[in-house]
């Protein structure tokens, strides 16, 4: 007996050794995935750009990188970032405040508008606002020349200065929502003690209030710079046809014109290593400036605060904020919806000419826009689920399990976030075109490697939020209950995440379901996406059926986006 | 029969040395507490027997079964050891309710659903905690997740259950009703406690036998509560069991003198044989409530006279801070005691009689003997 009991404990123990192995082979698969998905691309972009053949070669980068029409596009994409930024960060400030410590009302609408912007991307803006600005055709400059009896327009939107306008109405949120959560964590004593003491409102706000938040203005700021530089979607609706390039535009034209030749993916490549370069430093700046105010006064607990009674400026505050969002945020999508009910474009607004026709034949008839809808679906669906659960894996890897080489593991995970989706498109492209045995070129799972490949950073960071709420006691306390390690997962951790498991898919279905920059450069005949198809209308001249997909599109997110706060709400009763 | 043998059991991360050649026997049905200060190394100690970290060299046996023995390459699965644990944090699952919480070690043994709802339920009944069968932890308080863990460790195994610090977060009366109530339930149903605890206090209520565990995670001293208490083997077990004076004296021949900044004093050495391995530079450890004031009379000679420094009513007990020959000691006594006897007044000489004190070898540095 006592044998057999030794005996069958030590073949147990086999299977317990066989546990660390499972910890050990989920550290090696995610590390294995990321490896190919995160930093082949970004090795291959290197090699491809500096190597030819086996041999360093510095050529091609500087021939590519002193081309005149390379560096005006170097020079434009870093004036449009920095105008953006300095434009965005004001208009975020000044909105902030006014939501934060003053006595404005309809606080509540004005936050529910800004959330707006966040769900569409930019490049419906430019869709929008170039129906109502472009020189000849846009309904607004059309009004105008009619009043006047001018032939020049009232504004061109397809000038930087557009350019500037469109990203600066979709990244102003990044900087408002930064600062309003840091004024309603700061502790509004310190604000009141400066009025006790003697100070006006004004030297108040100058010297106590926005010393405090420089860190969230910061943080908000550099996220504005970040994306305002590998931008595609505005310069690319409203810079092309004026020649107004910017860096990952260029990328683009230089891919698309080279019809896939490698010299031109070659040029790309290098062009996207120098994009990397101004992202990197912008990046670098950012830490400076972080490093530079880090205040403890800004607490996690939230306080009522004093608010600034806005008196006789109530009124024209009001009116200017209400009417500034209402063109940022209400006129384009109007615009677009209205747009995809005309019977063709330019027609004058009226009843009698708006149609059907554009839904019928989007939907019922022209296969490539089904196609796109379907490849969309699929690939966010499929995108959000395996990215979701990827993320679930790393982040358990690197909170539970800490092997040597978690912080390897951590900052691969980490590293598309600072990476252009146009740059990691040419890299999914250099991997996975032949060059490893396996040509993805024109399939879908090119593209959807791609989305995984972007995504990865926001699944990791939610399930990471949600993994550290799962105290490491639980998954033990389960395991001396005689549960398996799989178990222990399947039956404890699993179950406790799911909520934060199911927003993080959401998180990552809604960006895909309306990604452009990366599927713009990886769709084949085939595999237009949905981001792809309304781009591709818009630029063949077919406006109103660009803008009834659009609504299609703005359709779904809203859908995305209300079951997502459903589920969010869900949450808080568990 | 030793249900839990260790034996000459190292962990240690990299360099880090957490628990070094431990070796420790747990009898079958006794209540066994191991003690010591904050990161001694008791938690780490109860995760390598509940097989949550590999030991790094000697061998641990549960009931004639080595469980973890680096040298044979054997490491059972926590799920095979058969320990049911009360985690410091409870660790009663969310998203479970208390009573599928309790099922769910039943569940993994594959008992049959009926038995394992009764030994749940019944179970619960142990912990008075079956009107809260359907509740989900978040509407339970401390004390009720804490008993939720406890039926669950007891359905886990009956045989073996370890208590990781089980009762430090509650308040100081359900501490109490706590503690006595897992003395009771180990009496009754017969297992096995090994309950790990820096409350040296709760660990002599508690326990048939102690375990005091050093910062370095050596173990100083094993015995019963008595024995620990009446013959602590070293000054620092002395002192971490708690209040403690030590004086300093020294041996001169037959002679124990006392050292003295102001008189000299002699303390006669009848109460104690001097072990002859002992240096001449000894301590006198003693107790507060061991110790008694008598006012002098004239014929006391070789007494040791100490001067009372300050009187502080408590209520229930007197503390007296008194002076002997420079050196400050506590003296605590029994109010109605110290009423029949008359209360010492602040600045009077008291005879100082030690009732049962230990004797301890002094470090050569020891400040006390430097004047």
């Amino acid at each position: 007996m006592k044998y057999f009991l030794t005996h069958m404990f030590q073949r147990k123990s086999a299977m317990g050794d066989r546990r660390f192995g499972l910890d050990q082979g989920l550290f090696i698969l995610s590390l294995l995935i990321l490896v190919v998905t995160v930093l082949f691309p970004i090795l291959m972009i290197v090699i491809r750009t500096f190597f030819k053949g086996t041999q360093l070669d510095w050529r091609l980068f500087t021939q590519v990188v002193l081309a005149p029409e390379n560096l005006s596009a170097i020079i434009n994409t870093v004036r449009i970032a920095f105008m953006v930024t300095v434009f965005g960060t004001l208009l975020g400030l000044f909105y902030a405040w006014l939501i934060g410590r003053s006595d404005i009302p309809l606080k509540g609408v004005m936050k529910a508008l800004f959330t707006i912007p966040y769900m569409f991307p930019p490049f419906f803006g430019a869709m929008a606002w170039s129906l109502m600005l472009a020189p000849r055709s846009g309904y607004v400059n059309k009004l105008f020349m009619q009043l006047t009896g001018g032939t020049s327009p009232l504004l061109n939107i397809n000038t930087i200065g557009g350019i500037v306008f469109v990203e600066t109405c979709y990244y102003f949120p990044f900087v408002f929502l930064q600062v309003v959560s840091a004024l309603e964590r700061m502790d509004p004593t310190l604000e009141e003690s400066a009025r006790i003491a003697g100070a006006g409102q004004w030297y108040v706000i100058r010297k106590i209030t926005l010393p405090l938040v420089l860190p969230a203005i910061a943080a908000g700021a550099m996220l504005i710079l970040i994306s305002s530089l590998s931008h595609f979607g505005v310069p690319a609706i409203l810079g092309f046809s004026n020649n107004i390039f910017t860096l990952p535009t260029k990328i683009y034209q230089l891919i698309n014109r080279s019809a896939g030749s490698f010299q031109g993916i070659r040029e790309g490549a290098s062009l996207s290593i120098l994009l990397v370069i101004v992202v990197v430093a912008a990046l670098y700046l950012q830490r400076l400036v972080l490093k530079t105010g880090h205040y403890d006064i800004i607490k996690g607990k939230s306080m009522r605060p004093m608010l600034i009674k806005l008196r006789g400026a109530k009124i024209p505050l009001l009116s200017i904020s209400l009417v500034s969002l209402f063109v940022i945020v209400v006129v384009p999508l109007f615009m677009i919806l209205i747009v995809g009910f005309l019977k063709a474009y330019g027609l004058p607004l009226k009843l009698e000419n708006l149609t059907m026709r554009n839904y019928q034949y989007i939907l019922g008839q022209s296969k490539m826009v089904q196609d796109s809808i379907v490849n969309s679906l699929f690939l966010s669906v499929s995108s959000g689920v395996i990215t979701m659960f990827l993320g679930v894996m790393i982040a358990y890897v690197v909170i539970k399990v800490k092997p040597k080489g978690k912080g390897f593991l951590e900052i691969l995970s980490l590293l598309p976030y600072s990476i252009p989706g146009i740059v990691l498109a040419i890299g999914v492209i250099l991997v996975w075109s032949g060059a490893f045995g396996v040509n993805l070129y024109n399939t879908i799972w090119i593209i959807l490697i791609a989305y995984i490949a972007r995504y990865v950073s926001f699944a990791m960071k939610s399930a990471s939020a949600s993994l550290e709420q799962v105290h490491y006691s639980l998954e033990e306390a389960a395991r001396s209950c005689g549960a398996t390690h799989l178990e222990s997962l399947r039956d404890i951790t699993l179950p406790l995440i799911r909520p934060g498991m199911v927003a993080g898919f959401f998180l990552i279905f809604l960006p895909a379901m309306r990604e452009l920059t990366t599927s713009v450069l990886l769709y084949g005949p085939f595999t237009r996406t949905l981001g792809v198809a309304i781009y591709a209308i818009n630029s063949e001249g077919n406006t109103v059926q660009a803008s009834a997909l659009a609504t299609v599109a703005i359709g779904i997110i809203v859908a995305g986006n209300l079951a997502l706060r459903f589920i969010t709400k869900e949450r808080k009763g568990l | 029969m030793a249900i839990v043998a260790m034996k000459d059991v190292t962990v240690q991360y990299g360099k880090n040395v957490v628990i070094e050649g431990l070796s420790l026997e747990v009898e079958k049905g006794e209540n066994l507490a191991i003690v010591g200060p904050s990161s001694c190394g008791k938690t780490t100690l109860m995760r390598a027997l509940c097989g949550f970290i590999k030991i790094s060299h000697g061998e641990i046996v549960i009931k004639d079964t080595v469980v973890s023995s680096p040298a044979k390459r054997i490491m059972v699965a926590p799920e095979n050891r058969r320990i049911g644990v009360v985690f410091q944090d409870y660790a009663v699952w969310p998203h479970l309710t208390v009573i599928e919480n309790i099922i769910y070690p039943l569940k993994k043994r594959k008992v049959n659903k009926l038995e394992a709802k009764e030994r749940a339920y019944a179970a619960l009944a142990q912990v008075k905690m079956s009107d809260f069968a359907d509740r989900l932890p978040s509407q339970l308080s401390g004390g009720q997740q804490q008993r939720v863990a406890l039926a669950r460790a007891l359905v886990s195994s009956a045989e073996l259950i370890v208590l990781d610090e089980p009762i430090t977060n509650l308040d100081a009366t359900l501490r109490e009703e706590m503690a006595y109530e897992i003395r009771n339930l180990q009496k009754t149903i017969g297992v096995t406690v090994i309950y790990i605890t820096h409350d040296q206090e709760t660990a002599m209520t508690i326990s048939d036998r102690m375990v005091i565990m050093d910062k370095v995670g050596k173990i100083r001293q094993l015995g019963t509560p008595e024995e620990i208490w009446t013959h602590p083997t070293d000054r620092d077990v002395y002192t971490f069991l708690g209040v403690s004076n030590f004086l300093p004296l020294v041996r001169d021949r037959e002679q124990v003198r006392l050292v003295s900044r102001t008189e000299p004093q002699t303390i006669g050495n009848t109460f104690f044989d001097i072990p002859k391995t002992f240096g001449s530079n000894l301590l006198l450890a003693s107790r507060p409530m061991d110790i008694r004031l008598s006012p002098l009379s004239e014929t006391d000679v070789g007494v040791v006279r100490g001067v009372v420094q300050r009187v502080t009513y408590l209520g229930n007990q007197f503390d007296y801070i008194v002076d002997i020959g420079g050196h400050e000691i506590r003296v605590q006594e029994d109010s109605l005691e110290a009423f029949r006897r008359g209360v010492p007044e602040e600045g009077s000489v008291r005879a100082v009689e030690f009732l049962s004190p230990s004797l301890y070898e002094a470090d050569a540095q020891d400040p006390r003997f430097v004047f």
